[in-house]
């Protein structure tokens, strides 16, 4: 493709930069909580060279009763939804809790580099939803993921379709699962009895690297 | 959908247009999709984006006659979302990325998947995306950040719904612009190098210009992954 001349260049630039500052702009009739604005941060990750599935799971019940937001990953942990009642599947609401993705990206202590394996400590606060989507995780994307075969499955593993993802708490007895997942506005974060494992639509998937 | 409302935002396509050639007739041009075939002839109407400004070369078909690696991406969504070979798919190919985009069976989600001109470690396909539809439209455009183009560079791709007096959607790139006609009723799937990979999220400067060539509307949408 032609390159714009310097001058066009520097036009384009000028008017680009001014673009993204708009954008991220807030419309005043938009529905808008303040939970994010007030409450989280962008705190960098701390490396952990130790990490367990029990200490992913101490992670993600911090989680629990903390709401549910599309795009989202900040909550605190007092156990109510600072914000109920987002509208559904918008990303700009700034309300509490993790989506799906963004939940499994920060109980499994990942990295925003998706060619880093490394596990990373992100604060409860840290709003960080990370790369993936479920469609991603479901097929293993990312250097610590990888597709992993359903019967053989076990606690913080993960059972993700094209449109959501939850993770093991613990398997049943009857072939369910305990699942930890964000699973809706509605519903908020939580722990509940799920057939994933069971359902065609469902692949496996596990965090690589754990230390026990 | 556009991040929040629509403000006036899209300065960047107002230099690019005054930066172009008003009233020069459009010419085929040299410029090269990722595919590596040439791109097609700016309609004349939209002569006054200038030199910068490429056409995405789109088809609308039935997936039966996708080629192979557009069948895949199809097929790959056949068991969950019951999509079958009769599905109509509109697929883009332009000098920044590759998508085809469809939706499942009573326009419940819209289905696609994204490509540059680097080959994927996972495959053809760089990405695959998923959007629920409420009442037929999306709420959110589902950007997918990780694709990666042949400089290295990331490539974010995202669905765009047209307002209804739309025919082409202008999208603002560093180096021109990439122009998308509206096709099948069906969301726009734009791509974008203004990618922020410690906020998982792309910038897009957007124009909608109608079939005599006026513009119709311009934002700037800056979406975030998720889901």
């Amino acid at each position: 493709m032609e390159r714009l001349s310097r001058p066009q260049a520097l036009a384009f630039a000028a008017a680009a930069a001014a673009t993204c500052a708009l954008t991220a702009a807030t419309a005043s009739w938009a529905y808008h909580t303040r939970f994010v604005a007030n409450n989280c941060n962008t705190n960098p990750p701390q490396f952990t060279s130790y990490f367990t599935r029990d200490g992913s799971i101490t992670v993600a019940l911090y989680a629990q009763r903390e709401g549910y937001q599309w795009a989202g990953g900040c909550w605190n942990d007092n156990d109510v939804d600072d914000s109920p009642g987002d509208p559904t599947s918008d990303p700009n609401t700034g309300g509490e809790g993790p989506d799906c993705s963004g939940f499994a990206f920060k109980v499994w202590r990942e990295s925003l580099n998706e060619s880093d394996a490394g596990a990373y400590q992100w604060n409860k606060l840290r709003n960080v939803h990370g790369p993936y989507t479920a469609a991603r995780f479901k097929t293993g994307d990312g250097a610590p993921n990888v597709t992993y075969g359903k019967t053989g499955l076990i606690r913080m593993d993960a059972l993700a379709s094209s449109t959501h993802i939850g993770l093991i708490y613990t398997a049943n007895a009857d072939g369910t699962d305990q699942i930890v997942e964000a699973k809706g506005e509605a519903y908020g974060t939580g722990v509940w009895t799920r057939a994933y494992r069971g359902e065609s639509s469902y692949g496996g998937v596990r965090r690589l690297g754990w230390d026990a | 959908m556009h991040d929040p409302s629509r403000f006036a935002v899209a300065l960047a396509l107002t230099a690019l247009a005054l930066s172009g050639c008003a009233g020069h007739r459009a010419r085929a041009r040299p410029s090269l999709l990722v595919d590596g075939t040439r791109a097609p002839a700016l309609p004349e109407v939209l002569a006054s984006l200038g030199k910068g400004a490429v056409m995405s070369r789109v088809r609308v078909l039935p997936a039966a006659r996708l080629d192979p690696r557009g069948r895949a991406c199809v097929e790959g969504f056949r068991h969950e979302f019951g999509v079958s070979s009769r599905t109509i798919v509109v697929e883009r190919t332009g000098a920044f990325g590759a998508s085809i985009t469809f939706v499942s069976p009573h326009r419940r989600v819209v289905l696609g998947c994204d490509r540059t001109a680097q080959p994927s470690p996972s495959g053809v396909w760089c990405a695959r995306s998923v959007g629920r539809l409420f009442d037929g439209r999306l709420h959110d455009g589902r950007v997918d950040v990780l694709c990666v183009g042949p400089t290295g560079g990331r490539v974010g791709f995202a669905w765009v719904e047209p307002t209804r007096r739309a025919r082409w959607i202008v999208v603002a790139q560093p180096s021109g612009a990439e122009v998308e006609e509206i096709a099948a009723g069906l969301p726009v799937r734009i791509a974008t190098r203004d990618v922020d990979s410690a906020a998982s999220s792309a910038t897009f400067a957007v124009a909608e210009y109608d079939s005599a060539g006026s513009e119709v509307a311009r934002y700037g949408l800056r979406a975030r992954v998720a889901g």
